[in-house]
């Protein structure tokens, strides 16, 4: 396994060939499913905002 | 006889039929150009999906995954599917309340200038063309392959079919066959790709032959470094780049936030942002995998965009192979059915407004329109990936920030609004077009569409603080906030709500669905 942080620091940084492991595609993927909850969860909030207000002041 | 031949003239005779019986329901204007504004969530999805997915995924997408882009590609096609979520509840909700026929309208009717008015017209149908040109040139490669009739008679064939649909039947046709053809393409999918994985006894054992090949980097986070960029982060960026782009193409592109403007009210807009997200997502890696797979059969294709068309000839069984090309072909003619009928709807109603019968100016529109996409197709060979790339950068630099801005703005004048787009119009244009003419390849940073929508947001402030804000812009905008009594039922706003509450967890599943078909397996066959 290649360390993350070598890969980052190298911008430069090359894949020997495709046996090369390392744990970029789990941050990747952790990555995508965090912005899908956010971008998710920032439309619950503005929906949930708008059809509720003014329910408490009555 | 060809059979491929005999498959897709079937199913061009169903479109037709189709399209004939359901022009027979369309009673006036309003069905005619945005389907009587009361479109269920399943017709709203299956339109929303049905006008993505087009010979752009099922060839030029599916050519990037065969040449080892598939991390790249996975990081794009993950980040766009948000801009349906936020699409809908940050813009498609307020653009449903303002109760236009087109977007552009919603432009001019916010900032009270014809000007707007125009120039999102203007910058509307020179995107709808261009994405056009580039759906009907992978229908008719894709037509012109698999049955051998050539290139331009394929082109006809096609343009009658999408060109029918289009005119006799308008918006209400198309949010229904749309709606089919997603059904039909989906279909085909999962059961082409299930054969195709299941050929070296499943996936996982499939990604461990591909690891096999000496192809540098398939499946790994940078993807091939011989290819597109010449570093993992390169590529990656190029992903994010892409991924941020393409979600502001699903959130204000006209084909797409147009469907919001023909739904039954806004609780319907906001449930089907989630269904349409999760759809394309699914749909996007259904392509990955298949086209990834091929490389164990054929890694040196002249055409990777023909790989999908490869795969359903050689791969699959012929009634399966039928099914799939039949289906990729729906899915470029159900989304050229979309693009037509925008422009008709966009002549009739942000040109010739109040000047005649809005009906007939609407298809006559869509007559020419055909024309000069014939005339254009006649003088570029195609170039589907490219051309499809271009229409919706165009979009995302000259409409994202300034649709954003025209809600969440209290600031944002009309000149403002005006000089961005006209900016981040500009901006994306010429850098593409020096980058074209010079031949040289942009670094990853200095891609088009993010100099247009710098030269936007610029332009926008600059505009903005130069001049002030109407009472009138303000009153118009105040307006946008008020929630409809119509949509104050209590019902649809607990469902609305409970919809919104889960949707988060969506991140959740994309994230065990990614873990479980592209982590474990990889890591499992480099281990």
């Amino acid at each position: 396994m290649v360390p993350v942080g070598l890969i980052l620091k190298d911008k430069n940084y090359k894949p020997l060939n495709n046996k090369e492991g390392s744990m970029m595609e789990l941050i990747i993927t952790i990555f995508l499913s965090i912005w899908i909850s956010i971008s998710a969860f920032l439309g619950y909030q503005n929906v949930k905002k708008e059809y509720t207000r003014g329910e408490k002041r009555k | 006889m060809n059979i491929y031949l005999v498959g897709i003239s079937i199913s061009f005779v169903a479109y037709l039929v189709l399209g004939f019986f359901i022009s027979k329901r369309v009673k006036n204007a309003n069905d005619f150009f945005v389907s009587g504004r009361n479109a269920p969530v399943i017709l709203i999805v299956g339109s929303m999906i049905a006008s993505y997915v087009s010979t752009g995924m099922f060839m030029g997408d599916a050519g990037e995954y065969y040449n080892g882009l598939f991390s790249p590609m996975t990081i794009l096609a993950t980040m766009q599917v948000a801009g349906y979520i936020v699409g809908a509840v940050f813009f498609g909700k307020y653009l449903r309340r303002a109760e236009v026929v087109t977007i552009p309208e919603f432009f001019g009717m916010r900032f009270c200038s014809s000007k707007m008015h125009k120039l999102a017209t203007i910058t509307s149908l020179i995107t709808i063309v261009v994405y056009l040109l580039s759906v009907m040139q992978g229908v008719g490669t894709l037509m012109s392959l698999v049955t051998g009739l050539s290139y331009r008679l394929c082109v006809i064939l096609s343009l009658i079919v999408f060109a029918f649909i289009s005119i006799t039947s308008g918006a209400k046709g198309v949010l229904i066959t749309d709606t089919i053809m997603f059904g039909f393409f989906t279909i085909a999918l999962i059961v082409s790709t299930l054969i195709i994985a299941n050929k070296n006894g499943g996936w996982y054992s499939t990604v461990e032959r591909l690891q096999e090949l000496n192809i540098n980097g398939l499946l790994s986070w940078g993807g091939n470094t011989d290819y597109l960029y010449s570093t993992g982060l390169e590529n990656v960026s190029w992903g994010i780049i892409y991924g941020i782009v393409w979600l502001s193409v699903c959130m204000v592109g006209p084909w797409q936030s147009s469907r919001y403007i023909m739904a039954k009210n806004e609780h319907t807009v906001i449930r089907s942002s989630i269904f349409s997200a999760f759809g394309i997502f699914l749909l996007q890696l259904l392509v990955g995998i298949s086209a990834v797979s091929v490389n164990l059969y054929d890694a040196k294709l002249e055409s990777s965009s023909h790989v999908m068309i490869w795969a359903a000839k050689e791969l699959l069984p012929t009634f399966i192979g039928v099914l799939l090309l039949t289906g990729v072909l729906a899915a470029g003619i159900s989304s050229a059915t979309t693009f037509l009928s925008l422009v008709g709807t966009s002549v009739a109603n942000d040109i010739f407004k109040n000047k005649g019968k809005p009906m007939l100016i609407g298809k006559l529109s869509m007559v020419a329109v055909c024309a000069i996409v014939l005339l254009l197709d006649y003088f570029n060979s195609p170039q589907i990936f490219w051309i499809m790339f271009f229409g919706g950068a165009i979009v995302a630099a000259s409409w994202m920030p300034v649709a954003v801005a025209s809600i969440f703005s209290k600031r944002i004048t009309k000149c403002g609004a005006f000089c961005g787009m006209l900016f981040g119009f500009l901006g994306c244009f010429i850098s593409k077009l020096y980058f074209s003419i010079s031949g040289t390849v942009f670094p990853v940073y200095l891609e088009p569409t993010l100099i247009g929508m710098a030269a936007n947001i610029l332009a926008m402030i600059v505009g903005s603080s130069l001049t002030k804000v109407s009472q009138k812009e303000r009153e118009t905008r105040a307006l946008l906030f008020v929630v409809p009594e119509k949509e104050k039922d209590e019902k649809e706003v607990v469902k609305t709500i409970k919809y919104m509450k889960f949707a988060p967890l969506l991140g959740l599943v994309v994230f065990l669905i990614l873990l479980f078909v592209w982590v474990v397996p990889y890591v499992k066959a480099i281990v």
